[in-house]
């Protein structure tokens, strides 16, 4: 189905027609020294540009994964530059990770390390727990790790998740999480594409120590109007799209439906909590011009949790996000491009809890708000210009009250301003070279930050690849995230207390392809760290003085380093991949386990994930298999006791000595997840009707020690995962 | 023929099946989750508190974490334990009972009294010749200067409470006085005061009446959560920048006689107690990944754990009723 949306990353190449047929409507043969050949990739936009083309008679062809190649003859007369073209889809699967295929791979991925395109489509369908996540589904890539069962937290090169960015058509999103980090904000539905910088991104990115996770949403249907949705034992979901005059919509939501589940068993006698989630999504495009786009989308979403406990005593909380762009894409001439765009996101989350009478509140609000502007330029063969600037203006708010008692809180206002320029320059038709500069200002008192970046890719053979990159980056805002609850994350700025944090890395490596169905890279990082934070989890929550250095662990240092291994079987019945994570983490505050080196919780020594998907007529099936080292915790030590000096009470068991932090380990982790879709139909509508089992052996991976520091008993408790998760539902299409 | 080749690919199956069964039954052997290489540390344990003697200091030693805690075992006689302070006082003890020392001789010092912003230094020798030592400064002098009833919402004083000064020979009285007697939940007590140079504030609550009946009205709480109420209560440290307390409710769990003291304490006994869950630590795990609140607490003894603190103290004692 033609849904009229641009195509990224095609490959356009023009070639002189030496056998034009004379005709009274065309221009004059050729000669021998007129017009001239060129080849290139579309932009993210569809756009493309081959300079220095006369007048004449060509043949036109593009390529691009998922599309029949398109090829036609085209006469240009004298100031013609522009020349649209439409793809239509082409029938032969499409490859469980998409690298852009076999013959057409985006720029990116060519001359970028660590980059991976990824068509949310295609997440969808690996196997899930309860409902389709695309973040999960990112953590089945090597390098990629998740803090538990019960989190989309990405843990990226032993970077935290906090060291992500995650982009909304070019928007951050703060805290992308449902179900308490159970499930992302991101409805599959409503979903084009993601792009994953696991390390080394390049300029036009920035304000992260890590990776970059850029996630936009569909265009609409420009030629029909067309639904899908879904349906699970967690939620449904719906999306329309369709076509305007020039331009199309699309809107998409999703909600749950277990409150009417939850209310049926809530009884006096039991708490049974009220609970929901939902989002929506909206986005509308139009072509105002042969060369002005607009686009506005939209996103909004909300959990909410109620518990009632007893009279007077109650626990409700909300968190949510809501964002929006307003974009305007021109092009200026040949070869000259530019977006600008307007945007705001917001997070909120409010937590009311009521004990005994005694009331407390906590509310945090973080509202950025920011304008940005992109220009996209090909002056000539070889080189591609992109400059930028983007202006932002937070407001960080964060308040508390205690049995009606103020306690000390945050209201901040700073601003960035950031600028970059970059050449992505052919040097030879064998080697790229990407080399770009990045400059951000941030906060009253304008902590400058200055990123280099650069990557080199060097073709080899037909077979083989080499790529190298490398930079610096800073961040400025720090994430107080809680594993096991996302609704309580908050966003912190550093201030003139601390400095901002800062990162090196470096990455190299070789790619192959045995064969135009089969990929192998082996790509190694290293990461040094510098001036990161950690909260200060011992401070009294009612102290003064709400800084940097009074909220944090201040002037942290850490590196990882590592080695991956990623093997695709990209096209055919059987497709999927083979990927190894061989790394190492560490991490060193002064204050910190008694300024002691110690791992980080999540550094995992090995970490194999093994995805197959396979189709035979009506069926398809999935597998996922991962493993790894068990993360890291702190033993117990010794035992001792204290006499409390406030009411002379001692513990009955004494207390606990934890040893030095993260010295120990947990088990190896592992599972097996398997999916079976059967394609048929419902209703005359297209339907797929899926099993999937989350865990299917049942594995008690470890989560987690818990040691009662009130009654410690001589043997710790092991906390398990999740154990076997059975899901089911269907997907359709009108 | 065909039926021939699905039979053993059925078996396959079911073999691969029972494998992957079988690598769900994780074996954990749980002594891998201790890691007892801390066992023989010295545990010292003794509070100042300004106007009172100089208090029993107890020694001990940490014991395997795989074991419940003995006094007995863990206790740690036979040491010299001594006081010092910064003009060169100094204050002996002398071991009372198996690992309790008390202090017998006075040197150089003014009284027997702790005295307030004042520098002390333990040193303790154990019998096998290891010294540990630890030093602390006394806040100021600390008195709260109003203990208040007052009406919720409005914040209006309703009463001002007596307090031990008002029965300095029966002290005991001060419980049944009428201006002291408190309906549950029935306005908001308040403690006033100038602030002094503390490193924070901690409240301790003691229900007297052992065997009194709960006053709180919990219908979700199961017997097993009621039994771990406790008659002896503490708060986490509060800022030192305060100059009133308001006593929360949920704290209070008993009818019958409470007393309330509140420490203006120095930086040793606060960095213990916010590190210290037990102790009403606020390491409770928010923030961070989870297990992460597992941390070792923040000790200030070198060569040991433990804790060498001190505070000032003031207190008042009222009856709680339950809601008519």
């Amino acid at each position: 189905m033609e849904s009229g949306e641009s195509i990224a990353y095609a490959r356009v190449s023009l070639t002189p027609d030496s056998t034009a047929v004379d005709s009274a409507a065309a221009p004059a043969p050729l000669s021998r020294t007129a017009g001239s050949a060129g080849r290139t990739l579309t932009n993210p936009s569809g756009y493309y540009a081959i300079p220095g083309v006369s007048a004449g008679r060509y043949t036109l062809e593009i390529r691009a994964v998922g599309f029949r190649d398109h090829r036609e003859s085209i006469v240009l007369g004298e100031g013609e530059t522009r020349r649209d073209a439409t793809l239509e889809p082409a029938p032969f699967p499409v490859p469980t990770v998409d690298v852009a295929g076999t013959r057409s791979r985006p720029r990116e991925e060519q001359t970028l390390t660590g980059y991976v395109e990824l068509p949310a489509k295609q997440l969808a369908r690996l196997p899930a727990v309860g409902e389709q996540d695309i973040i999960r589904s990112l953590q089945l890539l090597p390098g990629i790790q998740s803090a538990s069962d019960v989190s989309t937290g990405l843990y990226i090169r032993g970077g935290g998740p906090d060291q992500t960015l995650i982009l909304l058509d070019q928007i951050p999103l703060y805290n992308p999480t449902h179900a308490f980090g159970f499930f992302s904000t991101f409805n599959p539905g409503a979903i084009k594409d993601m792009l994953l910088y696991k390390g080394a991104y390049p300029a036009p990115y920035g304000g992260r120590l890590g990776a970059v996770l850029d996630v936009s949403n569909r265009d609409g249907n420009r030629n029909q109007f067309h639904g899908q949705g879904g349906v699970s034992v967690i939620a449904g979901r719906l999306t329309v799209e369709g076509p305007i005059q020039n331009g199309s919509w699309v809107l998409s939501a999703r909600r749950t439906y277990l409150d009417p589940i939850l209310n049926a068993v809530r009884s006096d006698s039991n708490e049974v909590p009220s609970y929901y989630f939902y989002d929506v999504n909206g986005r509308v495009n139009r072509s105002l011009s042969s060369r002005d786009n607009v686009m506005i989308s939209g996103y909004g979403g909300k959990d909410d949790v109620h518990l009632d406990l007893d009279i007077g005593s109650y626990v409700d909380i909300r968190w949510g996000n809501s964002a929006g762009t307003a974009k305007w894409t021109h092009l200026f001439g040949p070869g000259l491009f530019g977006n600008f765009l307007v945007a705001a996101s917001e997070y909120r989350s409010d937590t009311e809890v009521r004990i005994f009478d005694t009331p407390y509140r906590v509310s945090n609000r973080l509202l950025d708000v920011s304008v940005k502007g992109d220009l996209n330029w090909r002056p000539g063969r070889g080189h591609e210009i992109n400059a930028g600037l983007l202006a932002s203006r937070y407001h960080f708010e964060y308040d508390q009250e205690f049995n009606g008692v103020p306690q000390p809180g945050l209201d901040q206002t700073p601003a960035a301003v950031s600028v970059y320029a970059e050449d992505d320059w052919d040097l030879s038709a064998l080697t790229a070279v990407r080399a770009g500069l990045r400059l951000e200002r941030f906060g009253k008192r304008g902590r400058f930050g200055l990123e280099p970046r650069v990557s080199v890719s060097r073709i080899l053979s037909d077979r083989f690849r080499l790529k190298a990159g490398g930079g610096g980056y800073t961040q400025h805002l720090q994430l107080v995230s809680t594993e096991a609850f996302s609704g309580a994350d908050f966003w912190v700025p550093t201030d003139v207390t601390a400095k901002a944090g800062r990162s090196w890395q470096a990455v190299c490596g070789v790619e192959w392809e045995p064969s135009t169905r089969h990929s192998v890279s082996l790509e190694g990082y290293a990461t040094s760290l510098r001036n990161l934070v950690q909260l200060d989890n011992l401070r009294s929550p009612d102290a003064s003085g709400t800084s940097t250095e009074d909220l944090f662990f201040t002037g942290g240092r850490g590196w990882a380093a590592g080695v991956e291994l990623f093997a695709q079987r990209k096209t055919g019945s059987l497709t999927g991949w083979i990927g190894y994570g061989l790394g190492w983490s560490r991490r060193r505050f002064s204050e910190v386990n008694r300024g002691e080196t110690y791992p980080p919780k999540y550094d995992r020594r090995h970490d194999l994930k093994l995805v197959a998907d396979w189709k035979r007529r009506k069926w398809s099936y999935g597998a996922a298999f991962l493993f790894g080292t068990g993360q890291a915790f702190t033993p117990a030590a010794a035992r001792y006791t204290l006499i409390n000096p406030a009411n002379g009470g001692t513990p009955d068991d004494g207390l606990l000595l934890p040893g030095a932090k993260n010295s120990a380990r947990l088990l190896p982790y592992h599972r097996l997840d398997v999916s079976a879709t059967r394609h048929g139909s419902l209703f005359g509508m297209k339907a797929d009707y899926f099993l999937q089992v989350f865990n299917l052996y049942s594995r008690k991976n470890e989560w987690f020690i818990q040691y009662d520091t009130d009654d410690p008993e001589t043997v710790p408790k092991v906390v398990h995962q999740l154990p076997i998760v059975p899901t089911i539902g269907v997907n359709f299409e009108f | 023929m065909r039926r021939a080749v699905l039979v053993p690919r059925a078996v396959l199956l079911l073999c691969c099946f029972a494998f992957a069964i079988s690598l769900g039954c994780a074996k954990r052997d749980l002594s891998d989750l201790l890691a007892p290489n801390e066992v023989g540390t010295i545990v010292v344990q003794a509070t100042l508190v300004v106007g009172e003697r100089f208090p029993r200091v107890t020694l001990s030693q940490t014991l395997s974490p795989d074991r419940p805690y003995d006094e007995d075992a863990a206790a740690l006689p036979g040491a010299d334990v001594r006081i010092f302070t910064s003009t060169n006082g100094e204050v002996r003890y002398s071991e009372y009972s198996n690992g309790k020392y008390d202090a017998t001789s006075f040197t150089g010092v003014p009284s027997p009294e702790v005295q307030p912003h004042t520098e002390y230094r333990l040193v303790v020798r154990a019998a096998d010749g290891r010294t540990v030592t630890a030093t602390t400064t006394t806040p100021d002098s600390f008195s709260v200067r109003d203990w208040l009833l007052l009406e919720d919402p409005s914040l209006e004083i309703r009463r001002r409470l007596a307090t031990f000064s008002d029965y300095p020979n029966r002290p005991d009285s001060l419980y049944f006085d009428p201006k002291n007697q408190l309906i549950y939940q029935d306005g908001l007590l308040e403690a006033r005061f100038d602030r002094v140079g503390a490193a924070a504030y901690v409240v301790g609550l003691e229900s007297l009446d052992n065997g009194s009946p709960f006053v709180i009205e919990a219908d979700f709480l199961s017997e097993e959560d009621l039994a771990q109420f406790q008659r002896l209560t503490s708060s986490p440290p509060l800022a030192a920048d305060l100059s009133f307390i308001r006593l929360p409710w949920f704290a209070i769990f008993y009818e019958g006689r409470y007393r309330i003291r509140i420490y203006a304490v120095d930086r040793n006994w606060y960095d213990l107690v916010r590190s210290v869950p037990t102790l009403g630590g606020t390491n409770a795990g928010f923030g961070g990944n989870v297990g992460d609140a597992f941390e070792r607490p923040l000790f200030h003894v070198e060569g040991g754990i433990g804790l060498f603190g001190s505070g000032s103290m003031s207190e008042i004692g009222f009856m709680i009723h339950p809601k008519p």
